[in-house]
């Protein structure tokens, strides 16, 4: 498994997939939607599917000494290993607006009301968003790829707009002051004593969702792809 | 120098339009053969199904003496299959797919690699594109023969080379096989390779092996006629596998057992390009006509 993923790195993976996981930082951006980076990764896996297409990776790839399995196992991995790095940036982000003061807590006191910005702020709730929204995703894209002998296009768009689904849902409910809903709203994107368990069941919910449909989504890909004729 | 490397027997797989049938052949240590037939006869489709590149629906394949799919892995470390031509990764220098390609195998030997990328010319700063079609056939035998591969399958090597590359790759294949003792199939419509440096030739018609047997003992099945049309022609031509008559000219291939004895015409051992076309016009003969 080593030297697969050195081969995803070395030559499947395509530069631009680095550079939209680095969009996670892009909550650092005041007065933008926190959720947007999000449909960046997703759509970034289009460069690294249609690589691997149009450099024959499968070809090359069932010819080395290894199981076919494992080559969707590399694959897994480096789309995990995206999304996590993606999460990671745009929590180190989230972490840094809290604390430069037009972050949630921004909120919380009531003085810049998400730094002025707009939709959700990067809460716990946010990141359960996020991970439900990449879970949709995998499952839909790779699913649909792998069982629709490696279908590229019309399995991203689908992908895209369900797995974004979750996160306009969310901007929406977090956008409700001033309305009957504004008690969602305040548990979406308040930090608070009051908000912190609804916060967290929304946050591990997310992470569950994600960690269950991956190895779902990993077993029935990789069962397709050894009986597919190459 | 006699064990077989490789036996196939009872390949079968079938797909809505196309069949491989009872496909069975075996290559010998050291030995060159020749995998032939038109375009869609099912060369690659064997080559594919005998190494779980698609899944066949009967059949067994020893590699070295064992089961190819029980010991799937640890077989592959001993093969080399190219289909094709290399047109993987086309924008990446050899040595950043070499640097990954050798991490997968066990007995990978660098001083063998340098040697013969230096033996072959090649370039390691080139990038895979920048290689002819006979250059990138050279990387695969290098890549090959760096982690001991002893059984090189090539799928048509030497397609849209021009003849003095092809002859010098085939020169290379007797090198490899006298020298390293490697056992080359290689899959080809171009039968005159096959007649420069093939051992054996295996013939495989709509699916079905016709012929696997020595390149002298394949061509020595069949005689050739060519002459002007005449009475003893239109007695015997019913015995041909096929012929062709024009303007008074005709030509006709027979298998030996079949050709009546005559003093009109001179038979002769026919080379592997008229026994292919006249084959093969037999099976077109066959077909409804339009």
């Amino acid at each position: 498994m080593k030297n697969l993923l050195y081969k995803e790195f070395m030559l499947a993976i395509h530069p631009m997939v680095w550079v939209f996981a680095l969009f996670g930082l892009m909550i650092f951006i005041p007065n933008y939607p926190n959720s947007v980076f999000v449909i960046y990764v997703m759509m970034s896996f289009i460069f690294l599917f249609q690589g691997s297409r149009e450099n024959n990776d499968t070809f090359y790839s069932a010819l080395l000494p290894i199981k076919k399995r494992d080559i969707v196992k590399a694959r897994f991995l480096s789309i995990l290993a995206f999304e996590m790095l993606s999460i990671i940036m745009a929590a180190v982000a989230g972490i840094s607006t809290y604390f430069m003061g037009y972050g949630p807590m921004g909120k919380q006191i009531g003085s810049l009301s998400n730094g002025g910005g707009v939709g959700i702020p990067p809460t716990l709730a946010f990141f359960g968003f996020v991970f439900l929204a990449f879970a949709i995703f995998n499952s839909v894209f790779l699913n649909m790829h792998y069982h629709q002998k490696f279908r590229m296009l019309v399995p991203m768009i689908l992908s895209s707009v369900l797995g974004y689904l979750p996160l306009i849902l969310a901007e929406i409910f977090a956008s409700m002051q001033g309305t009957p809903l504004e008690s969602i709203s305040h548990q979406l994107d308040v930090v608070a004593n009051d908000t912190l368990v609804c916060q967290l069941l929304i946050f591990l919910g997310g992470i569950g969702t994600y960690v269950v449909s991956f190895f779902l989504t990993y077993f029935s890909c990789a069962k397709k792809f050894e009986r597919i004729d190459l | 120098m006699n064990s077989n490397v490789l036996e196939v027997t009872n390949l079968n797989k079938k797909y809505p339009s196309f069949e491989l049938k009872d496909v069975s052949f075996s290559l010998k240590q050291g030995e060159i053969m020749g995998f032939v037939g038109r375009n869609g006869a099912g060369k690659t489709t064997t080559i594919k199904s005998m190494f779980n590149i698609v899944h066949p629906d009967s059949g067994t394949v020893l590699f070295n003496g064992v089961p190819f799919l029980d010991h799937e892995l640890e077989n592959k470390q001993k093969l080399s299959i190219l289909l094709g031509g290399i047109d993987y990764y086309p924008k990446t220098k050899l040595k950043t797919l070499s640097k990954v390609t050798k991490r997968f195998y066990k007995d990978w030997d660098e001083t063998k690699y340098a040697l013969l990328l230096k033996r072959f010319s090649l370039d390691e700063n080139k990038r895979v594109q920048e290689l002819s079609a006979g250059m990138k056939v050279k990387y695969s035998l290098a890549i090959a023969l760096s982690h001991h591969a002893n059984v090189l399958v090539l799928d048509e090597p030497t397609s849209g080379l021009d003849p003095i590359s092809r002859d010098e790759l085939l020169e290379i294949f007797e090198k490899l096989v006298d020298e390293e003792k490697v056992s080359i199939l290689f899959s080809t419509h171009i039968t005159s390779d096959l007649e420069k440096c093939a051992d054996t030739i295996t013939y495989i018609q709509q699916g079905k092996i016709i012929a696997s047997k020595g390149l002298k003992d394949f061509k020595n099945d069949y005689l050739f006629i060519k002459g002007e049309e005449s009475d003893t022609f239109t007695k015997i031509k019913d015995k041909a596998i096929s012929y062709h008559s024009r303007h008074n000219d005709i030509e006709a291939l027979f298998k030996k057992e079949d050709y009546p004895s005559n003093d009109t015409y001179t038979p002769y051992v026919p080379d592997i390009d008229t026994i292919m076309v006249y084959l093969e016009r037999k099976n077109a003969n066959e077909e409804p006509s339009i």
